[in-house]
């Protein structure tokens, strides 16, 4: 896999337990400065999204990301390189596709649990009680799996109260994260339209 | 259609799935529409049909998967809407599988490779059945399968059982006399090789050192090739971060070569199991010691460059790590290996003084940024490791 970047000036890094906190990560990381999105990794139990711009656009952008990224999950850690040596923006990593525009009112949830059995109880749930649509279900192993509703920000509101109000009870619950205006870049690398299989059984 | 229903069950291990899966289909009129993993020995199986059979299927299963292992979740779910359950990426194809041979079956499960491999060979010498496969779900959890007439499945398991504890740790284990024909939707995949027949190569023993992550493994290996005359066979991936280093040889080599290897996976990183096969069943090499169908590749002509493993729980710590390898030290950058959870390597190449002094800072600044898991050197690795191993 490429990213086809090869004069990186600066590479900015954030690593969480999960998926939820890289996708508001890279949400916070691409409002706050201008950087590229270059993709995301997992390796079992953490996750990293990797982003690219100039060495001050890095710095800002990884601050940013840091903050929005503690919103919806504990474990954070964030680094940046100055002049990467070009072997790593080459060879890690699930690159970013093409940025896909959603419309000012839409909204991401991010729903996510250890366990699969609850987001298939919760997914059902949410649909029937809120005008939303399931875009994604990224399962990274260590149990952990990550729903991603797309709707207006009203109907994700309550896809989100809908989905505290059935996993409160189960303990199964690690965070709700709500994006407003996603980032294109941001949509096209965890949104729908397809489910994606990120996982098989054991991969671990 | 008015009163569908689907069923959801979540349990840790396979054992607790696939007696619930049989107690489930004997007890009403379902069938299974779905099945996840998702590490950490997590799985999930979807029933679905009218609501009261649902309901009744799903009373059973849980009361079966709890004397097998632990219930992580259970569920009727009434009327499911189609939009979210057709958007869930769990495997749906698989339940079309059925085994209608009427065969007992049991399975064995176990905490790591080691036990599994050791369990395996004394099923296969235990009694006449067939070893049909065998596969991981995470957090290190493993199982095999066999196949057979009920009392031959039972003395077979009973075996198994027993050499398993004395390698190490038995999860569960499970025998289906009569199994429901689409319980086979869980059967782990066909072993890869085929059993050779009777004299065939015969192979002396079957050494195995199971260590955590990939350095570790790699490890082993140099250690067991430089010990003794062994070949090495392959690398298996057990979950929950554990890798298997398999050598083949006389008795007498694969025993020494196993020890050595031990010491070096534990002074790399983590070694968390070993044992030595005595004259390995043919269904046990055929089950774990298939030779990849990809070829050998040709190591890189002498002088041998050094070898450099650093391995981390944290991509950010791996790079950061290896950014400053890279520009600290003459080395080149070689590839990159995830075994998983929450483990990755990278290998570096080049001459011993600049691969030591890579791996001293690349381990200092990969400490900053989380959990170190090796650094290891290697300073004459030799061909024979160099042709079976993955990276290049």
């Amino acid at each position: 896999m490429s990213w086809h970047s090869d004069s990186v000036e600066a590479l900015g890094m954030v690593e969480v337990e999960g998926v939820a906190g890289i996708i508001a990560g890279a949400d916070g990381a691409l409002k706050a400065a201008s950087v590229e999105l270059l993709g995301w990794e997992s390796i079992g139990g953490f996750t990293t999204v990797f982003f690219s711009g100039t060495v001050a656009d890095v710095a800002a952008s990884l601050k940013a990301a840091e903050g929005a990224a503690r919103q919806a999950v504990d474990h954070v850690v964030c680094a940046s390189i100055n002049q990467p040596d070009n072997v790593f923006p080459r060879q890690i990593g699930t690159p970013a596709g093409p940025p896909r525009s959603g419309g000012i009112d839409l909204a991401l949830g991010l729903v996510e649990t250890r366990g699969y059995g609850v987001q298939v109880d919760a997914n059902d749930r949410i649909t029937k009680a809120a005008d939303v649509e399931v875009a994604n279900v990224l399962s990274v192993h260590n149990r952990v799996v990550c729903t991603v509703l797309e709707g207006e920000i009203g109907a994700v509101r309550e896809a989100l109260d809908t989905a505290r109000q059935t996993l409160e009870s189960y303990d199964h619950l690690l965070g709700l994260t709500l994006i407003t205006q996603p980032e294109p870049a941001v949509l096209g690398l965890f949104g729908g339209p397809a489910p994606a299989r990120v996982s098989g059984d054991g991969d671990e | 259609m008015s009163n569908r229903a689907l069923g959801i069950l979540e349990t840790r291990g396979m054992a607790a799935l696939m007696a619930a899966a049989d107690a489930m289909l004997k007890r009403a009129e379902v069938s299974l529409c779905g099945r996840q993993g998702i590490g950490t020995g997590w799985l999930t199986l979807l029933i679905e049909g009218e609501t009261a059979p649902v309901n009744a299927a799903l009373r059973v299963g849980v009361a079966a998967a709890r004397q097998h292992g632990e219930v992580i979740f259970e569920r009727v779910v009434p009327l499911p809407e189609h939009r979210a359950v057709a958007a869930m990426p769990h495997d749906r194809e698989i339940c079309q599988r059925r085994a209608d041979d009427g065969l007992a079956v049991g399975l064995l499960e176990t905490q790591g490779v080691t036990p599994l491999m050791v369990g395996t060979d004394a099923m296969a010498d235990a009694a006449d059945v067939e070893i049909a496969g065998w596969t991981y779900i995470g957090g290190a959890l493993s199982h095999v399968l066999v196949r057979g007439e009920v009392a031959s499945v039972q003395a077979a398991l009973a075996a198994g059982q027993e050499a398993a504890c004395r390698a190490g740790d038995l999860h569960a284990s499970l025998v289906l006399p009569q199994p429901h024909p689409a319980v086979a939707a869980l059967y782990p995949p066909p072993p890869a090789g085929q059993p050779q027949a009777a004299g065939d190569r015969v192979v002396g023993a079957l050494g195995v050192v199971e260590s955590t992550g990939y350095a570790g493994s790699v490890a082993a290996v140099d250690g067991m090739i430089k010990m003794a005359s062994v070949d090495v066979v392959r690398l298996a991936i057990g979950s929950g971060g554990r890798v298997a280093a398999l050598v083949t040889g006389p008795l007498a080599d694969v025993t020494a070569a196993v020890e050595a290897g031990a010491s070096a996976a534990a002074d790399a990183a983590e070694c968390n199991g070993q044992a030595v096969i005595s004259g390995p069943d043919a269904q046990t090499m055929a089950c774990f010691a298939q030779v990849e169908a990809t070829p050998r590749r040709v190591a890189p002509e002498p002088p041998r460059h050094a070898l450099g493993l650093l391995e981390t729980r944290s991509t950010i710590g791996l790079v950061m790590g290896v950014d400053e390898m890279l520009k600290n030290a003459e080395v080149e950058f070689e590839g990159r290996h995830k075994v998983g959870y929450f483990l990755t390597a990278a290998v570096i190449r080049g001459d011993v003084g600049a691969v030591q002094l890579a791996l001293d800072r690349g381990a200092e600044v990969a400490r900053q940024y989380g959990e170190l898991v090796a650094a290891h050197l290697i300073a004459l690795p030799f061909s024979e490791m160099e042709e079976r191993l993955p990276h290049a």
